[in-house]
């Protein structure tokens, strides 16, 4: 068995950490679902929530403070996500779409 | 030696489930997706130490804000929930899951009561730190160095809960939000025409009458 398959380190996490940022970014820069944006952004926040684990549990696993900045991560991300389907709910009264490309009224 | 093991099957489901949120057709599966992506980040919680953390993530991630996605998706989806024309795949998912929930009964009874005894199954670096979990330590952090944003995040929740419900609440009849624009406030209200409705209203007619006068206005 090789040593990166059988050694889990903080290199291992910080991988799956960027790989899931990076799935989310093409999620939000892509789906023209409105909800999907939404998921995908989640899908962003999570991937630092690992990041932040990892590192705490590596660096300093006796302080915690990274796992009271994923709390915190976790806080807001939940309001985010509230404020967000408010305002799908808001634009779909509105405009009947959940498409991106109908709400682009803004453009100049 | 059950760490790699653990890692590499919940770094499959994650980065597979992620893949599923951002790629699949369907978006009430993308939400199904997720909440896979969201346990096995739990998982990666628990190898890393944070026990208090995955319980969070599993009750308000992949619990919670889902269940909020999906009412969301249910609210502004036109999509066929129930869609039954097809009898094959109704006869097979049954059997299916109640394999999986048989097998991983199987395996859970198994590995609790025979093959590992509680405490041997978690690999060394778990729980290393206290043995009761760092669920106090976290509270002891939270209210001493941490007490500011701590506050600070309570408030942001509740203005966030009420900015929610002001902004997806229906307008009421005469309730006219933007004094400003020149526009009587019909049955979806005054919001609705500056956001350009073009739907949910009574006729096309006034609405491009008071898109006119909007754009006229502003």
């Amino acid at each position: 068995m090789p040593d990166w398959l059988a050694n889990i380190g903080l290199s291992h996490y910080l991988t799956v950490s960027f790989v899931l940022f990076g799935i989310g970014l093409l999620g939000v820069v892509t789906s023209r679902h409105v909800i999907r944006v939404l998921m995908s952004v989640e899908l962003m926040l999570n991937a630092v929530n690992v990041a932040l684990v990892a590192f705490n549990n590596t660096v300093n696993p006796n302080d915690l403070s990274g796992q009271v900045f994923s709390i915190f991560v976790l806080t807001i991300s939940a309001a985010e996500a509230a404020v967000g389907l408010a305002l799908v709910i808001a634009l779909y009264r509105a405009k009947s779409s959940v498409d991106m490309t109908s709400f682009s009224i803004l453009k100049g | 030696m059950i760490e790699p093991i653990i890692f590499w099957t919940f770094a499959l489901i994650a980065v597979g489930g992620a893949l599923g949120v951002v790629l699949h057709r369907s978006i009430l599966y993308s939400a199904l997706f997720l909440i896979a992506t969201f346990l096995s980040i739990a998982a990666f919680f628990v190898l890393n130490n944070a026990d208090f953390l995955a319980v969070a993530q599993t009750v308000v991630y992949a619990v919670g804000l889902t269940i909020v996605m999906l009412f969301g998706i249910m609210f502004t989806g036109q999509l066929p929930f129930a869609k039954r024309t097809d009898g094959k795949t109704v006869s097979l998912a049954p059997p299916v899951a109640v394999f999986i929930f048989l097998t991983l009964l199987a395996a859970v009874a198994l590995s609790a009561f025979v093959l590992f005894p509680v405490g041997d199954l978690l690999p060394q670096t778990v729980l290393e730190l206290t043995k009761e979990g760092t669920t106090k330590m976290l509270g002891k952090l939270l209210f001493s160095s941490y007490v500011f944003p701590f506050e600070l995040a309570s408030v942001l929740l509740l203005v966030a809960m009420m900015g929610a419900i002001v902004i997806s609440k229906r307008e009421l009849d005469g309730d006219v939000v933007m004094t400003h624009v020149a526009v009587e406030p019909d049955e979806t209200g005054a919001l609705a025409c500056a956001l350009n409705a073009n739907s949910d209203a009574s006729s096309d007619s006034v609405q491009g009458d008071s898109q006119a006068r909007i754009l006229t206005t502003v």
